[in-house]
């Protein structure tokens, strides 16, 4: 009853208090250098009575006159000052890790110096000011231990993430997101519009796995979205467009035209013809109207110039207000292949309402993307079904072109005659402006994630909250082919006929997830309580459905009744539940020793009854021996100098639903009419799989000297993964080619390191900021199986990522020549030509060993010139294009020495067995014969270092004086910006190729690249914002 | 809006409730794919046969390359490693896998068809096993068998010698056999429909084996200790005799004209479902070309097709195996496929698994071997005729007698003097009946007794002195994945290490 009463009389104060004589003050709060610090809180002294600072710092407060105002703002020193009606307050840089504010597990914000393990909090500032399209390119360099690459440049922007490295030899290695406390699919990261995001939280180790379960072994991205903050509504109006060109192009050959054996062809794809000679050449077959093309027997940079500016526009509203934001945005994103684009507009609510003890947020976020692409797969499924080679992707069509061959002269395939299907030059390859046109995927994918988080303080000392999520997808796609019917023409020419296709596909997946816990604070003396108990509930459900029809008959009619022959299709459901109970507890003292434990138990319906719940603890610590120990704290230019420790254990069965038995599915052709047929599927499965853990430990050391200008954080962490979950390669002869077992152990370990100069120096009103961050990253193998020492992860028969006992995960390895026991190359004593050694050789390991990022920025009154630079390094990358390259003759290294003939390098003659004299006089017999054959079939030749320097973000901005904008009447801010992404790229000579992040997949495989994957591009161009 | 509400309300109540039940996380079981609890030897059967009868048509292009059958057309550009008989561990590496896959199936309906009492499915299963086996000894000689199938015991299988497994493969052939002639319909649930070749028909499943156990037992002439008439007997104790004339055991599923149900052989070398031309790698080799034209022998015209696009009046053009052939020399579609009408007569034909022809070439060696009894001339005389037959051939039988009936030394019974120039003919004329309709046999049966004698060795640059492999390596698979097994076999050398019947 008590409490209830004074309840009321606070109520009736605070109507009373309104009713006295009041001042309001505008101001407007800035930093040392007068930009505005968005969010500051305004606060009358000794009282409740505050306000936040909108985005442009503007804020207005009715205080009793003579009140001080208390400012602060995260990263400044608070200070106070008198209200008077007009204010312009200054807040000084603190920079200080001390009061840095880090959002933990289940949205908690932890102060940084309490925690027992890494975190990294990226701001919106920082990700977004190259005006990154995806979140994940936005952190790329940004935060120690965290690797993103790009693994190709598409519409798409697809990405792989890693934290850490890798726990997981051949399952899920991606971090976990964790969007407004509600985890949800990694996918997502693509969808979300970067400028929604107030920040990103990375919490790098496993410790948060106890809270988050066991999807967060892979570290967490806490991504917090925006939320009004002043009273008065904020507007922001942004703009940007950027542009994409080519930035590295394989290195080609420009001696040597088509043909081969030095013999001009005018219809090979082959480019061992004779060396140019500017004189008029015939190019392909003269046609059935007798007219012939001709063409200046010299090369051309029509490959080079195949390639389009790609676009990327982006157009955004936000409109903030008090506990309500929304927002909506458009990208349009248009590529380097012609007709490729993507178009994604979102639109989110975050809105709040508090009353009294009860809090309810709701936030809805809904993204469609329109694709419309060339589809790749459907063209190499043509090929293979014509035994056409090489053929795989786009840039084998463009790259494996003769040099003289003007590929830009054939846009338009309908009307020229030497463009057109049948007439093209090439009798091994299409028109690629044709194969762009008859190929296509397009499609809708609708993402909409929603939460409603309701929470309601029980006591003071006491919180409950319950969280339901919902996220869902629906993918409507459809693939096509136009068909072409090859004329007579065109049939003696070999050409066959392309069936008009179409496959629709229908994608839907939606997770539900509920979760309740309470929190509990508690002050005892000098110890500060703190725990968390709750239970989480989560179900996934996906339906995959397709149907197609594979000869349709009225053309471009793309609709599956539309056919001869049957319908294909096939439909498949997943559906998985995961339970969680959890609980965590720490104690803190004095505010510099922090300790604290977890637990959390799941129970999975992927495993079996008997195996399906498993616990796992943890246990972090922390001390601020500056403020424990008065001889640190006493030493002058030490303002942090903390330790922190962390065990933890997780455990996860991260695996597909129905996983525990084999199948069984129709094949060949099955069911013929009323007739079925059933066969194995080839991977058997263990019906007692149980569930794997990681034991993982982290020590780190945060430092900070003069008054934190100085920032060091290091980390050391050593994760040993047991009894992983692994599809491990068997003999066929057991019936299976894959077993799913229980086996592979590894250990992973790295330091991971970040210096912070904030400011460097600072001169004349400006500064100079030096942000570096780095990691090494090192594993090992110590068991695969009883009997078996290496796992096949993936990439090509000839050149493979392997896990083998012994070595780092993963290893290349690939194919090299048969060389003596000196290792010089052993070549045939009267060919000259070295052979393919089978057994294949460990050439080097796949993921880097070092990761390092420099952020260097000056900022000089409203102007801010940041720049950004990435270095991997220690690791190898496969290219295909350079195989598909030696077999046509374009590659750089087949123009070798003009083509004569020579003594291959390093080379010895087994004079008798086991006997080997050094080769210095017998040339190779034909340098034509020799590239197409075994140079191609030696795969270690298209192995590089992956090493690369980049410059990934270069960014000019300027926010106008509030001066020239009226002082923020109607416009409160103005702000433009150059951007650049990627702009530089370096890699070792030898790497002719690619891009190294450049990969097939985004699974486990790394750094083996294929034509499928286009060139890497640099992006330039300019933003304006305007707030309102 | 509302299916946000009701999202979530359905989360916030049923995910409450039965989170805490243990039936909330029972819902493993497969929605999409039978398991092997719920599959039944009917369902599996049909698959295959029809895979293994797709296998031996659509997998041996190369070895039809190699016994000059046929061989690369100007489309292409050399393919130096069958062509240098220099092969590596990854030549073909997909029969091993291949053959391990399609005789899994057999196992699986062998079990299951002895747990439910089916003996018709199980002996059915038993003797296509004897098939499957053969393949792969007579490709590889050792392999795993004993220890075969069985991942939870044997992960890392045991090889098992090539002499060892065919002792086992005359045991199975028999015991599948003896089960047939005692199974009831009844008990076999669906085997009329099942049954893709015989319909169920007893009588001729036991035919069909009896024709394996032979060809099993002819396999065995040149090894010196072994002793046929024990096996002989058992034959002539089953009394079904072979498969005879026009009694060719075909499999049907119903092929039709679309996309991956098309006839195997069809689909593989003569017309795509969509009416392009399939295969314009394959053509035809001179070596046998010349056999047939040099020696008044029609039967080319309807083994090869007249070229799409003759050059020069050669509406018959074909060429040399492992040549280099220039790029103004003719192209597939100025050369003969191989996929002739004789052989390729529609799409939905159904796919010979084991011919009439072959088997009265197998019993024609026989009779000549003295094992079975008969008149070998005879026996010679109908299988040469049967292929005429088989093939098509206008007036048939008449233009085989005509055939038959010359002088000439390669087709002429009385030119043969000595039992093993009989051997010779016949198998000659074996391998004049059997192109592209089994190039497997005719591989193995030019490693078994060199037969033809003059057949041309590759004209590859590359091939130095290497000769016809006489085996495949074991696939770099077995080397990863069971590599003590598969090392334990000792170095191998495809131009050495014969398979252990290859004398």
């Amino acid at each position: 009853m008590r409490k209830a009463i004074l309840a009321v009389l606070f109520l009736v104060s605070a109507t009373v208090g309104a009713w006295a004589q009041k001042l309001v003050v505008t101001g407007k709060v800035t930093d040392s250098t007068g930009a505005a610090v968005a969010g500051a809180s305004i606060r009358e002294k000794g009282t409740k009575n505050g306000v936040s600072a909108d985005i442009a710092g503007i804020f207005s407060l009715s205080v009793t006159p003579g009140a001080t105002l208390q400012i602060s703002a995260s990263g400044f020193s608070t200070k106070e000052v008198k209200a008077t009606e007009k204010l312009t307050v200054s807040l000084k840089t603190e920079v200080s890790n001390l009061s840095e504010v880090v959002v933990t597990a289940l949205g908690i914000q932890r102060q940084k110096k309490d925690l027992g393990y890494a975190a990294t909090k990226v701001s919106n500032a920082e990700m977004t000011r190259a005006n990154a399209v995806n979140v994940a390119n936005g952190l790329q360099g940004k935060v120690s231990g965290l690797n993103v690459a790009s693994i190709n440049n598409g519409v798409f922007e697809d990405v792989k993430i890693n934290l850490r490295g890798i726990r997981s030899l051949t399952g899920n290695n991606n971090p976990m997101l964790v969007v407004d406390g509600m985890p949800i699919s990694l996918g997502y990261l693509s969808s979300i519009n970067p400028n929604d995001i107030q920040d990103v939280n990375v919490l790098k180790g496993t410790s948060a796995a106890s809270i988050y379960g066991p999807d967060a072994r892979n570290g967490v991205l806490v991504v917090t979205t925006k939320k009004g903050v002043a009273d008065k509504p904020v507007i922001t109006l942004s703009s940007s467009a950027q542009f994409q060109k080519v930035s590295f192009f394989p290195e080609f050959q420009t001696k040597f035209g088509s043909g081969g054996y030095n013999d001009y062809t005018p219809y090979e794809n082959w480019s061992w013809g004779p060396a140019f000679d500017g004189s008029e050449v015939e190019l392909g077959h003269q046609l059935p109207d007798g007219s012939v093309q001709k063409v200046p027997y010299s090369p051309t940079n029509a490959r080079e110039e195949f390639f389009n500016t790609g676009t990327v526009l982006q157009n955004d509203i936000s409109f903030a207000a008090k506990d309500f934001y929304l927002s909506v945005q458009d990208a349009v994103i248009r590529g380097i292949v012609p007709d490729d684009k993507n178009r994604r507009t979102g639109v989110r609510l975050n809105a709040t309402k508090e009353y009294a003890k009860f809090k309810a947020k709701f936030n809805v976020n809904y993204i469609q993307q329109n694709y419309n692409v060339f589809d790749d797969a459907a063209m190499a499924d043509y090929n293979a079904a014509n035994n056409v080679g090489l053929n795989q992707g786009l840039m084998n069509l463009i790259f494996n072109t003769p040099a003289q061959v003007p590929i830009t002269s054939y846009k338009d395939f309908i009307n020229n005659p030497f463009a057109e299907f049948n007439g093209y030059f090439n009798d091994y390859g299409l028109n690629p402006y044709f194969a762009i046109d008859n190929w296509r995927r397009k499609g809708t994918t609708s993402d909409l994630i929603a939460s409603i988080d309701l929470g309601y303080k029980v006591a003071p000392w006491m919180d409950v909250t319950f969280r339901s999520g919902l996220t869902q997808t629906n993918t409507i796609e459809s693939r096509t082919s136009k068909g072409e019917t090859p004329t007579s023409f065109g049939v003696s020419r070999g050409f066959s006929l392309i069936p008009g296709t179409v496959s629709e596909r229908s994608y839907n997946s939606r997770r539900l997830s509920t979760e309740l816990f309470a929190s509990f604070n508690k002050t005892v003396g000098d110890f500060k309580l703190n725990a968390v108990l709750g239970t989480y509930v989560r179900d996934s459900k996906a339906r995959d459905s397709r149907v197609g029809a594979s000869n349709l008959v009225v053309p471009e009619l793309f609709n599956v009744n539309n056919r001869t022959g049957e319908l294909t299709g096939a439909s498949t459901g997943a559906n998985s539940r995961i339970g969680s109970v959890y609980g965590s507890a720490s104690v803190n003292y004095k505010g510099w020793a922090n300790l604290e434990f977890t637990g959390r138990g799941d129970r999975t319906s992927v495993l079996g009854i008997d195996n399906n719940t498993y616990f796992y603890p943890g246990v972090s610590g922390s001390v601020v021996l500056n403020e424990a120990i008065d001889f640190i704290d006493n030493m002058q230019n030490v303002s942090l100098l903390k330790i922190r420790a962390a065990w933890n254990k997780t455990g996860n069965a991260d695996i597909d639903p129905y996983l525990l038995a084999g199948t069984y599915s129709q094949a060949s052709g099955f069911p013929y009419g009323g007739l079925a047929g059933f066969t194995a599927n080839n991977t058997s499965y263990d019906p007692n799989l149980k569930p794997e853990f990681i034991n993982s430990i982290e020590v780190g050391m945060e430092l900070g000297l003069f008054r934190n200008r100085v920032g060091v954080e290091v980390s050391y962490f050593n994760q040993k993964n047991d009894n992983q979950i692994i599809p491990i390669s068997v003999s066929s002869a057991t019936s299976f080619t894959n077993a799913f077992v229980n086996a592979a152990s590894f250990t992973n370990k790295g330091v991971e390191m970040d210096l912070r100069l904030t400011p460097l120096f600072k001169f004349n009103k400006g500064m100079v900021d030096l942000k570096i961050n780095a990691m090494y990253n090192d594993n090992e193998i110590t068991k695969i199986y009883d009997g078996l020492d290496e796992l096949a992860i993936g990439g090509y028969a000839s050149a493979s990522n392997y896990a083998i006992k012994g070595y780092p995960a993963y290893v290349i390895k690939a194919t090299d020549y048969k060389r003596d026991d000196q290792g010089r190359v052993i070549v045939n004593a009267n060919t000259g030509y070295p052979v393919v050694d089978p057994n294949t050789k460990i050439f080097g390991r796949t993921l880097p060993t070092w990761i390092l990022g420099i952020n260097p920025s000056v900022t000089w009154h409203g102007v801010t010139l940041s720049a950004l630079a990435e270095y991997k390094g220690g690791h190898y990358a496969y290219n295909d294009i350079g195989n598909a390259m030696a077999w046509t003759g374009v590659s750089a290294a087949t123009g070798n020495n003009n083509r004569e003939k020579f003594v291959f390098p390093n080379s010895s003659i087994e004079t008798s067995p086991g006997k080997f004299v050094p080769n210095t006089n017998v040339t190779i017999t034909n340098v034509n014969d020799f590239y197409t054959g075994v140079f191609r079939s030696v795969y270690s030749n298209f192995i590089t270092s992956a090493a690369a320097w980049r410059l990934r973000e270069v960014v000019l901005s300027y926010d106008l004086p509030s001066k020239w904008l009226g002082h923020g009447k109607v416009v409160k801010g103005l702000s433009v910006a150059l951007t650049g992404r990627n702009l530089l790229l370096f890699v070792p000579k030898t790497n002719q190729f690619s891009d190294p992040d450049f990969n097939f997949t985004t699974g486990n495989t790394a750094g083996i690249s294929n034509s499928t994957i286009n060139p890497p591009v640099r992006t330039m161009g300019g933003n304006i914002t305007v707030r309102f | 809006m509302k299916r946000i509400i009701y999202a979530f309300c359905t989360a916030a109540v049923l995910l409450g409730a039965g989170a805490c039940s243990k039936d909330f996380y029972d819902i493993n079981e497969n929605p999409n794919a039978p398991t092997e609890q719920s599959i039944s030897a009917d369902l599996i059967f049909p698959r295959a046969l029809h895979a293994t009868a797709a296998r031996m048509v659509t997998s041996y292009g190369d070895y039809g390359g190699w016994v000059g059958y046929w061989t690369r057309s100007g489309t292409y550009g050399p393919s130096t490693e069958p062509e240098s008989y220099n092969i590596t561990n990854g030549f073909k590496a997909e029969e091993w896998s291949g053959w391990y896959d399609i005789l899994t199936d057999y196992n699986t309906m062998e079990k299951k068809a002895a747990a439910t009492g089916q003996t018709f499915y199980e002996g059915i299963a038993k003797i296509m096993k004897v098939v499957g086996f053969m393949y792969l000894v007579d490709q590889y000689n050792n392999v795993p068998y004993s220890k075969a199938f069985d991942l939870s015991g044997n992960i890392l299988p045991a090889y098992d010698k090539g002499s060892d497994i065919y002792a086992d493969l005359l045991k199975q052939v028999d015991a599948g056999r003896t089960l047939i002639a005692g199974a009831t319909m009844d008990a076999n649930t669906n085997i009329a429909k099942a049954d893709i070749m015989f319909a169920g028909d007893q009588v001729k499943w036991r035919k069909l084996a009896n024709t394996i156990h032979l060809k099993l037992l002819l396999r065995l002439s040149q090894v010196s200790t072994f002793n046929p008439a024990p096996e002989i007997a058992k034959i002539k104790t089953d009394g079904s005799g072979f498969i005879a004339a026009g009694q060719s055991a075909n499999v049907q599923p119903g092929y039709a004209i679309d996309n991956g149900k098309q006839n195997p052989f069809w689909n593989s070398w003569k017309k795509l479902y969509t009416g392009s031309e399939a295969n314009q790698y394959w053509r035809a080799n001179n070596y046998v070309l010349g056999k047939f034209r040099t020696n008044n022998d029609i039967r080319y015209q309807y083994f090869f097709s007249a070229a799409a696009t003759p050059l020069n009046g050669n509406t018959y053009y074909g060429y040399n195996y492992g040549e280099v052939i220039p790029n103004t020399d003719p192209k597939a579609a100025n050369s003969s496929d191989v996929s002739g009408p004789g052989l390729a007569r529609t799409a939905t034909q159904a796919q010979w698994f084991l011919t009439s022809v072959e088997s009265l070439f197998l019993q024609a060696e026989a009779i000549q071997r003295g094992w079975l009894t008969g008149d070998a001339q005879t026996a010679y005389a109908n299988a040469v005729t049967e292929s005429f037959v088989w093939l098509g051939v206008t007036n048939a039988t008449a233009t085989a007698t005509a055939y038959l009936a010359q002088s000439l030394p390669i087709v002429n019974w009385g030119a043969a003097v000595t039992p093993a120039d009989k051997i010779n003919l016949i198998i000659m004329q074996k391998y004049l009946a059997l192109v592209g309709v089994n190039n497997f046999e005719a591989f193995t049966d030019y490693r078994r007794l060199g037969v033809p004698t003059d057949l041309p060795l590759s004209l590859a640059p590359s091939r130095g002195s290497n000769k016809v492999p006489v085996r495949l390596l074991y696939p770099q698979a077995e080397y990863n994945y069971n590599a003590v097994n598969a090392k334990a076999e000792g170095d191998i050398s495809a131009q050495t290490s014969k398979v252990f019947w290859n004398k």
